[in-house]
């Protein structure tokens, strides 16, 4: 129990480092945020995402100094269960709910968190509830064998800049450990699907975003089919809003996703094109895994049972957030993944399993 | 693409990611085998800490600057995929596109 405290700087990539440390047990101690801004200290979704991270364990234990600039958390025991959170508007909930994926599988109980806030937005580290919903949770459902349990309900949507959406997450738990994961054929696309939503705002809208983002996808696919999503009345919050989500799927199980949100005065085909172009962009890049869920899947590589497990990225999967999170689990793990350079120009990242079990339900 | 290849050679992932002297924007650079200045640059910042003197860090905002990173990249992406030569390129990447084509080989 008594571990060596871990150390950073710096408040960037957070949300991902106290998940880390919440699964490995370790206190860390997170100093020099914004310490040189006008403006320094914790943001209030970085408190809120330190609360939520409290509300799902037992026993956590946060102390922030009294500038705001440094803090220590010393994390207690995963236990899940009902947990009902608001997060502020400023980030969309993705950012919250993405980095606790795999937490929740190592819970005590099953989950049920349900999450009130944007449901979308652009920012490109939040994960809109639609590329989660239909992208990244049957990825990790399939690799992990879990079933339907794992589940995501859009009970509200909400568009910035007043949120108002509510989401239900479901998660269950795994009986010890995670499977061996070998993804080495990402495969090629066979279909594409699609959500269009919008929120207070003429259905005719949504109808537009798909049409162009039909006309830049259509030439290589036939196979292009999006949903559309009208919210009205009570089935979403006070802004106005819409927003396409947009799931390459390939032959081998593999998915892509691109998303991208309605920013005031933009004409929705611009959001069709604009997003449609960005799906390209990322079948481009290839891999196995798209930016979305690499941090859920190369967590799960992290934790599955002692086996060699093996995954192949895209050369421009390799970003800084990658190095930062590589780095967070080597300080926390004590583990490094290892790199081959292939010759199609992608990655093949390979790490040995920890073997995690999940003790917190052995304790039960 | 052939001289990229060779620049990327020069600098194995392995040892960028895990080197903690450099930050990841720079091992990122580094392994792309782009110019080693930026690193240099970083450290004049770092070690000065007068008094008075203002950091450039902390000039810029990075919302700002995140927001500004975006719109270019944005427009890089849609200037990208309006060309004819990309979009051919990418057909292999779809099971209807032909495999022959660019001599690829299917598993």
């Amino acid at each position: 129990m008594s571990q060596v405290q871990v150390r950073f700087r710096g408040c960037e990539h957070l949300t991902h480092r106290l998940a880390l440390a919440t699964l490995s047990g370790t206190p860390v101690r997170v100093e020099g945020i914004r310490s040189d801004s006008v403006d320094p200290g914790l943001r209030d979704y970085e408190v809120s995402y330190l609360r939520l991270l409290e509300k799902l364990t037992n026993g956590s234990v946060i102390e922030i100094s009294y500038t705001g600039t440094s803090f220590v958390y010393r994390p207690g025991t995963i236990t899940g269960g009902r947990v009902e959170h608001d997060c502020p508007t400023g980030r969309a909930v993705g950012y919250f709910l993405e980095p606790l994926l795999l937490l929740c599988l190592f819970a005590k109980t099953p989950t049920s968190l349900t999450l009130r806030g944007v449901t979308a937005s652009n920012e490109p580290s939040d994960v809109g509830v639609d590329v989660l919903r239909t992208s990244v949770l049957p990825f990790l459902k399939k690799q992990y064998n879990l079933g339907d349990e794992l589940e995501l309900r859009i009970l509200k949507r909400g568009a910035e800049p007043d949120g108002g959406g509510e989401i239900n997450f479901l998660c269950p738990v795994v009986k010890t450990s995670l499977p061996t994961i070998r993804l080495t054929d990402p495969g090629r696309v066979f279909r594409i699907r699609g959500i269009a939503s919008s929120t207070r705002i003429s259905p005719a809208t949504v109808n537009r975003i798909v049409e162009s983002a039909r006309g830049v996808l259509n030439r290589f696919i036939p196979d292009v089919f999006i949903y559309t999503d009208v919210r009205r009345g009570d089935e979403c919050g006070k802004s106005p809003g819409f927003s396409l989500a947009l799931v390459a799927e390939t032959n081998r199980g593999c998915s892509y996703a691109a998303q991208q949100c309605g920013e005031a005065g933009q004409a929705p085909e611009d959001v069709g094109e604009l997003c449609a172009k960005q799906l390209l962009q990322v079948i481009e890049m290839g891999g196995c895994v798209d930016h979305f869920t690499q941090p859920s899947i190369l967590t799960g590589m992290l934790l599955s049972s002692e086996d060699v497990n093996q995954i192949v990225i895209g050369h421009d999967n390799i970003t800084s957030q990658l190095v930062v999170f590589l780095r967070d689990v080597k300080a926390l793990f004590g583990r490094e993944y290892r790199f081959k350079e292939l010759d199609t120009g992608h990655i093949e990242m390979t790490c040995l399993g920890k073997g995690y079990l999940n003790v917190n339900r052995r304790l039960q | 693409a052939q001289r990229l290849v060779q620049a990327r050679r020069r600098v194995d992932l392995q040892r960028v990611v895990y080197d903690l002297s450099l930050n990841p924007e720079e091992a990122i650079s580094r392994w792309n085998g782009e110019g080693e200045m930026g690193a240099e640059d970083a450290e004049e910042d770092n070690d000065d800490d007068d008094f008075f003197r203002v950091t450039k860090k902390g000039s810029t905002d990075p919302t700002l600057e995140r927001k500004r990173v975006a719109e270019e990249y944005k427009k890089h992406i849609l200037e990208k995929w309006s060309k004819e030569e990309n979009l051919q390129r990418l057909q292999s990447k779809f099971i209807t596109g032909s495999l022959l084509q660019d001599g690829e080989a299917d598993t």
